[in-house]
């Protein structure tokens, strides 16, 4: 009697561990959007202190280049979007925010391309294929602002680096995943209207 | 229990065996090591700075930044002074295989991680033309190379970095040559056609051609755009299966 009592409690422990791994992994997703938020706000501080350095330089300090460090500020006014943009794309960065392709131009020497989540981590880009030709984009780099207009929006696949490439004139390209599968990607080109 | 991890204990020693011998470096656990190298910029060369492929302050040809370098024991130690983003000059040098079997090369790193994203390096051979990776050395085999070094954009202008360049190398397994049977295999003339009865002169040496270098442009893309999904249904559908495992084993009877 007792054995079968002991039995029945340890299969009852596994269902509540179960049950407890599950609620977990139910609230993972969650757990992501409230760290990037948390982030954001750091980076947000971090990023206005670097502005005041900045100013009081002559703007002649780059950002921190080692570990994830806040860049530049984006602002899309049709979806409501104020982010703060961190360098590099690697998955702890855009874990963060968007994250800046280190390998394209600055803001005003090229084509610069950004890439964000579209779901979980905060979803920064959950809504950028609602963007049309013509949506104002900006970008405040070192107490600089980059205004740019859409152009098109387009769906690419995973491997299609043309829309990151340059493409001849000063660009904002924002990338982000499509709910069509691991192979697409959307890309948003902006030209920019003014210096 | 007591079954399963006695076996699994039994299972991680037997494969350690022979995990070890899978490799063998020499004593001090190298594989390749450098050549002497030479920096196509060495500090007071009064050579003008080279810049990435495109950039437009190419033109203006000032000496401003250098690179130096030099080996530290088997490692090579590069240092660039007045460093500024899309400064690029690259090294010439060797990679010899130091082993007692091949060793195929599969990329270049830098070794500190706080120049990993300033600095960008890539092998290249002595013309400046890039080298098919996975390569393969064999044992004592030298290759020539190039190692390009680029200081990136979001670097600091006037910057000095001393970095460590390592190549991503891995030994094949041991080569053993095979046996060789007392049975002499027929000797097999090459065939050569009627027409043609001995092999094509070669083709006259070309004169006054001048080889151009071309401008090295790193690859630095990943080949994916960096994913920036996540799957809440997959999330959701596991939780939700475990939670039911979870509810049927709580009210099993």
């Amino acid at each position: 009697m007792v054995r079968v009592r002991t039995r029945r409690n340890r299969w009852k422990n596994t269902g509540m561990f179960f049950m407890v791994i599950a609620v977990i992994i139910l609230l993972y997703p969650f757990l992501t959007d409230i760290n990037a938020w948390i982030s954001q706000d750091e980076y947000q501080d971090q990023l206005e202190q670097q502005s005041g350095w900045a100013d009081a330089t002559g703007g002649l300090i780059m950002p921190n280049s080692g570990g994830i460090a806040p860049w530049a500020q984006l602002e899309i006014p049709d979806l409501g979007i104020k982010l703060v943009v961190v360098e590099g794309t690697s998955q702890e960065a855009l874990a963060a925010g968007p994250g800046w392709y280190t390998q394209t131009a600055l803001p005003g020497q090229g084509n610069t391309a950004i890439a964000g989540h579209r779901t979980m981590y905060g979803g920064p880009f959950r809504n950028i294929h609602e963007l049309t030709v013509g949506s104002a984009i900006t970008l405040t780099y070192h107490n600089q602002v980059y205004c740019y207009k859409v152009e098109q929006v387009d769906s690419i696949g995973s491997d299609d680096w043309t829309m990151i490439n340059s493409c001849g004139y000063n660009a904002l390209t924002l990338t982000t995943c499509t709910p069509e599968g691991q192979d697409k990607r959307i890309a948003v080109r902006a030209k920019m209207i003014e210096e | 229990m007591k079954r399963v991890i006695g076996l699994l204990l039994v299972t991680i020693l037997c494969l350690a065996f022979p995990g070890t011998a899978m490799a063998t470096p020499t004593s001090d656990g190298y594989l390749i090591r450098w050549g002497d190298p030479t920096s196509s910029d060495p500090p007071g060369s009064g050579h003008p700075d080279s810049m990435d492929a495109g950039n437009p302050n190419s033109a203006e040809l000032k000496d401003i930044a250098s690179l130096k370098c030099d080996l530290n024991g088997r490692d090579l130690i590069c240092v660039i002074e007045r460093g500024y983003p899309g400064y690029q000059e690259y090294v010439t040098t060797k990679i010899i295989n130091i082993s007692d079997a091949s060793v195929t090369i599969t990329g270049l790193h830098i070794i500190n991680e706080w120049a990993q994203n300033i600095i960008a390096v890539a092998l290249t051979d002595t013309s400046g033309n890039s080298i098919s990776i996975p390569t393969t050395l064999s044992t004592g085999q030298e290759l020539n190379v190039r190692v390009v070094t680029r200081v990136n954009q979001q670097a600091a202008q006037d910057g000095d970095y001393a970095f460590q360049v390592k190549v991503d190398a891995q030994q094949d397994e041991p080569y053993y040559p095979p046996y060789d049977p007392p049975y002499d295999p027929p000797y097999y003339p090459p065939y050569y056609p009627p027409s043609n009865p001995q092999s094509p002169p070669p083709p006259p040496a070309p004169e006054n051609v001048e080889i151009i270098p071309e401008r090295v442009s790193i690859p630095l893309t990943p080949a994916e755009l960096p994913y920036t999904g996540g799957n809440i249904a997959l999330f959701s559908g596991t939780a939700f299966t475990l939670g039911g495992i979870g509810l049927y084993l709580r009210r099993r009877k």
